[in-house]
């Protein structure tokens, strides 16, 4: 189930944050390698302040299964205090009220099934429509080159930023996103999405935690509860390789500049 | 100048290729990796399964989009072979 955490609804959330942030230390530090802040096993940012949101899909064991931070970007954002450096000149200006940034996506949910990958493509279209009715009509980002097939695969309509370069865990490249009516539209229907995608609770209407209120208000709602990803199964993966060497491995394969770019060339021309 | 029409390539040759190319992103020998096996045993993720789609795209020539379901709904590489050779033979996807 995606669930939509803001400034409104936080309190009701405090133990799902926690786990939300030791879930982001698994995936950002000790599986990518990203030399992050940790403190009490929790990746936290200075972007992690009260005007984040979060869209968190939790599993049927109610762990984090996936998320994606968005913030706007008026004041601060990470593309402008990180990467500016990356940014073509004359661009629209980040800072100007209409555009908010997308950081932090990870999913845990493994496999390559369509409803895998519709429940992907749920936590991607979630920060569309939240931007859309907040009269937003762009997002930018800062994304590893690999996740760009990826993000246009689910629907996103994205223009690259310059050229990829490395960032210090990888090749990475700026973006920008469009939000509108018609990317939302056509997202939706390519992957069957309820709209809107992300339940918000406002109180717990006397359930015992936010799962069984966020179960209660689905009950007759399928579109909405197939959202739910199913626990992890204990299958390993083959030949003990296991998901971290492949990543691994996959990435010494783009650490060749030439090659990377040459994939976001041919992804650039795509999208 | 004369165009060619694009070789279509066979089951047989795009079963060869998925296992390729998934021994090379699980550090496995090509034998290891059968064409009775699921992507998804070799811990490939979306990722990389996107990755080799449009990899196989590039391979094939092909001008339009390989939707994710013809490989990746497939019990087994080699289904998702057979697949992929048929819809490029009966024309549903254009080369």
């Amino acid at each position: 189930m995606l669930h939509l955490i803001t400034s409104h609804n936080r309190h009701l959330y405090s133990l799902e944050l926690d786990a939300l942030h030791r879930a982001r230390k698994v995936v950002f530090v000790d599986e990518l390698g990203w030399q992050l802040r940790v403190e009490d096993g929790m990746e936290r940012d200075e972007y992690d302040d009260e005007r984040a949101m979060h869209i968190v899909g939790f599993d049927s064991a109610e762990d984090v299964a996936m998320s994606i931070r968005v913030r706007p970007a008026d004041d601060r954002s990470m593309l402008a205090d990180h990467f500016s450096h990356h940014l073509p000149r004359g661009m629209r200006a980040i800072d100007d009220g209409r555009t908010w940034e997308v950081s932090r996506g990870f999913s845990r949910e493994r496999g390559l099934k369509r409803a895998v990958l519709m429940r992907k493509a749920a936590c991607m279209i979630a920060p569309l429509e939240m931007a859309l009715e907040a009269g937003v009509d762009r997002y930018v980002g800062f994304t590893d080159v690999r996740l760009l097939g990826l993000y246009y695969h689910i629907g996103w309509k994205i223009d690259l930023l310059g050229d990829p370069m490395p960032y210090g865990e990888g090749d990475g490249v700026a973006y920008q996103a469009e939000v509108s009516n018609a990317v939302v539209r056509d997202i939706r229907q390519t992957w069957g999405l309820p709209a809107p995608a992300c339940i918000e609770l406002t109180s717990l209407n006397g359930a015992a935690t936010v799962h069984a209120a966020a179960q209660a208000m689905v009950r007759d709602d399928p579109a909405r509860a197939q959202l739910m990803a199913p626990a992890p199964g204990s299958q390993a993966p083959r030949g003990g390789a296991g998901r971290i060497a492949a990543l691994a491995k996959a990435r010494s394969t783009t650490a060749n500049p030439s090659t990377a770019q040459q994939s976001v060339q041919t992804l650039s021309t795509k999208l | 100048m004369t165009v060619s029409p694009p070789h279509i390539r066979s089951a047989d040759e795009i079963e060869d290729w998925f296992r390729q190319h998934v021994a090379a992103v699980a550090g496995l020998p090509v034998s290891d990796v059968p064409g009775s096996a699921d992507f998804e045993s070799f811990g490939i993720d979306s990722i990389q399964g996107v990755d080799m789609v449009t990899a196989l795209e590039a391979w094939l020539g092909l001008s339009e989009d390989l939707p994710l379901e013809y490989v990746f709904e497939a019990s087994s590489i080699s289904e998702a072979a057979q697949r992929v050779s048929v819809a490029l033979r009966d024309g549903t996807i254009a080369s």
